[in-house]
């Protein structure tokens, strides 16, 4: 609760320094400050201490907390790293700033509801924010189309969503989770032509919102249209949120009636991964080819949804370690695109031709970042993977985990080019030697670095908190 | 005390870090001997103690809990001749790279050090998480070894070979799992778990085929080969010396480990197809061999159709074959890392691999023509080298098997003094030609890798014995865990 308030707030204050020209390092500072503070809060005081509010409508237990400080930590990285990218906009900058933190007020409550009416709310604070940011390259074409394109898309799947609440609604008498849940426990043979089209509904929305395949389409043109600090911000930050309310409705609300839609899932897992994995290997731009990537790593966390049968606090923790992994290790490689555009106007894989000579340390950043997200040892995104096949086997999709391993091997190959690209191949001129980063930058680049080797090896750390 | 055995390269590969220019060739040689120091230390408390209790040559302490990962190291005999081998070769290879220089030396030679630790970690691991790690992280330096420094053509030729090995690997995690997941609540990968227990051999064959694959394309046996002639060609010498003396070995230990002892059954349902794959590699590469006109390509060649003799052997698997994989193990490693030293100096001299251009070098350079002409008989397997000790014992095992296989395979010795003394009389003997005119004579750097290599061809050649007693007891259990 301290979290949306102070966060609401905060957004505000942004918004209105921008009109007084308040210089913006200090709105920068004031917010990564408030981030870092209202996380701290969060984790030290909800912590194994449930907290519901607006009669249960919100509920922050010890998953909520944990995808919380997730999303909290994740954007504050973002900002720390943003300065390669604000360096080239002159104006509106706080309004950036304002906009983010409202976003993530509405993540807050994607993935703390305990009632359908606030995942809906949470989806669209999140959301509207977005959409504004996604254009807000006013003079970009490209920009532009992505945003109109998010934007109709998204006001779409709003109304499937509202839709299949509706449906749910009629079915059981409630928007509660827990009323709903002991609905289905008492009903667990319920099938229901409204009961079935709401279910249907609500997964078409959800797996929009983290852009798993059929609903896949409109993330390459937004992830490339848009400015690239944005695109880090939705690959990573929203991606959490909109997995966390995902995992949240279906394995909590609706696994009583888990036989229903474990085969969907298995489905639309097996078809997220694959796309998104064989389209990006066709790729030259590393936006694009990031935005197929991601769509492949939604298709992995799309799995750890099937381990209804398993022990709740690993399904948690299989969740939770690929998040995180996932997105600092995504963070980090979006912090190096970011600043090579400082430069360079492309975002093309050729632009990262000899870039670890000419700047060693945006080359090893490189190098960690794209080998956890291929999924190589001792890093934690092997982990991350090695969590999600474990417990497929476990659960005795053999099939889905060979799917999985095949299309592991397939990003091997993707990430490798642009390894390549940036280790073995020489540039074309001088201007990626011109990159300058500050003493902050750095740090939080090496500790983000020494972040995912150690989590890669220590993965209890995160692992084994629920 | 093997803990310390298996981190100091890790160490030493940052410590690398913090030197700037040539002075890191002199640092990384006199960490490697360091090493090489430690290891014989190792192997003598070894032999001490070879009656009493082996306790100090385990290692467990656990490491992720919630999966049951512990960090578990056990040395026996086969994995302390590995062991050996490695940190042997590796400051052999180090100074036969002082005369070439490059850029960004702490990089190479750290990237060298950190894929010592893999190779070690994967000799030593008794816990399969941890090996599948070790596995991995031997990988990914030789992997930027090659594709920093190598020929034109590196860059792809070196991602197939990753692909590749990957690929491989990654079913080998998917068997693992499955057997992890099979062993008693509160999984664990620890190997005695594992051998613990009891499946059905339907599913013992195919949690060998996923194991397998991951060992059949690192060693290679035919058909998985195709990565490593290309791999050998174009990356840079200590690259192919890495890849060939000691990587491919990693396929090899990983039957004997984590095959035989665990999945017998399976492993008797797929021999006899693989023991027919193995010979038809030997005499197939051996006949390539025989058309190349590239050196390196001869020699990458030629080593498929050795290791495809002791995958021969190994899945043969009687006491005399097992025995004579061990040492052929030893063998193949340090001949084929001698004659890429041989060929390195040539090429750098006369910047041509080409077979046919070179000629006369004896006339010009007798001491490298006496050295390598040792080291291409300990390769073809004369009486009095090592090669003759390692293959005479593979043969006679499989003749035990099967006497028509056996005598095909046998071919490997002919064909193989086919190629080698027609490359070392077009090489060494004839007339000089442009390219060879100027050519000189071993310097000092050169004698010291050299000397060391033939020195040990010709001792196991005369007395094995020092190695394969301490094998020996290794390879009985092998066995009775076959029966």
């Amino acid at each position: 609760m301290v979290a949306l308030i102070s966060l609401s707030i905060l957004g505000v204050f942004s918004m209105i320094a921008g009109l007084f020209n308040v210089n913006t390092k200090a709105v920068l500072t004031i917010s990564i400050v408030t981030i870092l503070g209202v996380l701290g809060f969060t984790a030290g005081f909800h912590w194994n201490n449930d907290y519901s509010r607006f009669y249960d409508m919100l509920n922050f237990d010890n998953y909520a907390v944990a995808f919380t400080c997730a999303i909290l930590g994740s954007t504050a990285i973002l900002l720390l790293f943003s300065e390669h990218f604000f360096s080239n906009i002159k104006q509106y900058i706080t309004e950036y700033y304002s906009l983010i933190i409202f976003s993530v007020v509405g993540m807050i409550a994607m993935v703390a509801f305990d009632n359908l009416a606030m995942l809906f709310l949470g989806i669209e604070i999140m959301s509207v924010p977005l959409y504004i940011l996604v254009g807000s390259q006013k003079k970009n074409l490209l920009s532009n189309e992505s945003s109109l394109k998010y934007f109709l898309m998204g006001a779409f799947t709003t109304g499937i969503l509202l839709m299949g609440i509706t449906l749910i609604y009629g079915e059981t008498g409630s928007f509660d989770l827990s009323t709903i849940q002991s609905y289905f426990q008492e009903n667990a043979t319920d099938s229901s032509p409204i009961l079935l089209v709401g279910l249907f509904f609500l997964l078409a929305a959800m797996a929009f919102k983290v852009s798993a395949a059929p609903f896949h389409f409109w993330t390459p043109d937004v992830y490339q249209g848009s400015p690239t600090f944005i695109t880090a911000f939705m690959s990573t930050v929203v991606k959490i949120a909109g997995f966390g309310a995902f995992f949240r409705l279906f394995y909590i609300c609706f696994a009583p009636i888990s036989e229903v839609w474990t085969t969907a899932i298995w489905v639309m897992a097996a078809l997220t991964i694959t796309i998104g994995s064989i389209t990006a290997v066709f790729q030259n731009d590393i936006k694009r080819l990031l935005a197929y990537s991601s769509i492949s790593h939604a298709g992995y966390m799309l799995i750890s949804l099937l381990m209804v049968k398993n022990v709740e606090s690993e399904a948690f923790g299989a969740i939770f370690y690929y998040v995180i992994s996932y997105s600092i290790s995504s963070i980090a490689l979006f912090s190096v695109i970011m600043a090579v555009q400082k430069v360079k106007d492309s975002s093309s894989i050729d632009a990262f031709k000899g870039l670890a000579k000419a700047n060693p340390l945006l080359g090893i950043i490189a190098a960690v970042s794209i080998a956890s997200l291929a999924g190589l040892p001792p890093t934690a995104g092997f982990l991350a993977k090695f969590y999600i096949l474990k417990s497929t086997v476990e659960s005795g999709y053999v099939w889905l985990a060979l799917i999985a391993v095949t299309n592991a091997i397939i990003g091997i190959f993707y990430y490798f080019k642009v390894l390549i690209a940036i280790y073995f191949k020489e540039a074309e001129d001088q201007s990626l030697s011109l990159i300058a980063s500050s003493l902050a930058y750095k740090i939080v680049a090496v500790l983000l670095v020494i972040g995912i080797l150690v989590l890669g090896i220590f993965p209890d750390l995160v692992y084994s908190i629920f | 005390m093997i803990t310390a055995l298996l981190l100091f390269p890790l160490l030493a590969s940052i410590f690398l870090l913090f030197f700037k220019g040539e002075i890191v060739k002199k640092v990384a040689l006199a960490a490697a001997i360091i090493e090489l120091a430690l290891s014989v230390w190792v192997w003598s408390v070894f032999c001490s103690t070879c009656t009493t209790s082996k306790e100090a040559f385990s290692v467990d302490i656990p490491w992720i809990s919630s999966l049951g990962v512990h960090f578990a190291l056990k040395v026996d005999g086969i994995s302390l001749i590995l062991i050996l081998l490695t940190n042997f070769l590796i400051p052999l290879i180090i100074l036969s790279t002082y005369k070439h220089t490059y850029n960004k030396p702490f990089t190479f030679y750290g990237l060298v050090f950190a894929m010592q630790t893999g190779l070690l970690g994967v000799f030593m691991s008794y816990d399969a998480f941890l090996f599948y790690i070790f596995w991995e992280v031997a990988l990914i330096p030789v992997y930027f070894i090659s594709a920093l420094y190598g020929g034109k053509r590196r860059i792809e030729v070196t991602l197939k070979f990753f692909i590749y090995t990957i690929l491989g690997s990654l079913f080998m995690l998917i068997g693992i799992i499955y057997l992890y997941l099979q062993t008693p609540n509160a999984h664990s990968f620890s190997w005695s778990a594992f051998q613990l227990l009891e499946l059905s051999p339907d599913i013992q064959g195919l949690v060998f085929l996923s194991f397998f694959i991951a060992f059949a394309i690192k060693m290679p046996i035919f058909p998985f080969h195709t990565w490593q002639p290309d791999t050998y060609t174009e990356s840079n010498a200590a690259g192919t010396m890495l890849l060939s003396g000691i990587m491919l070995k990693m396929g090899i230990f990983g039957v004997i480990r984590w095959i035989i002892p665990i999945l017998p059954l399976g492993f008797m349902k797929w021999d006899d197809i693989v023991i027919v794959l193995a010979v038809i590699g030997i005499v197939y590469a051996s006949i390539i061999a025989i058309q190349q006109k590239d050196a390196k390509r001869l020699v990458a060649y030629s080593s498929i159709a050795h290791v495809g003799l002791i995958a021969a052997g190994l899945f043969v698997a009687n006491e005399i074959s097992l025995q004579g994989v061990v040492i052929q193990m030893l063998n193949h490693g340090v001949n084929v890392v001698g004659m890429f030293v041989v060929l390195d100096i040539i090429e750098s001299r006369t910047k041509t691999r080409e077979i046919s251009s070179l000629g006369g070098i004896a006339s010009r350079a007798p001491k490298l023509a006496i050295l390598f002409l040792i080291i291409l008989l300990g390769n073809v397997a004369l009486p009095l080298t090592n090669g003759f000790v390692g293959e005479f014992l593979l043969l006679n095992g499989l003749f035990g098997y099967n006497s028509y296989l056996a005598a095909f395979a046998g071919l490997t010795i002919i064909l193989g003094a086919v190629y080698m003394l027609r490359t070392f009389q077009k090489v060494m003997l004839g007339q000089l030609t442009s390219t060879t005119e100027d050519f000189t004579d071993l310097t000092p750097n050169e004698m010291a890798v050299l000397i060391p290599i033939v020195a040990v061809i010709l001792v196991i050649g005369v007395y094995p014995n020092i190695f394969t007693s301490l094998s020996a007891a290794d390879v009985k259990s092998l066995v009775g865990a076959l029966k």
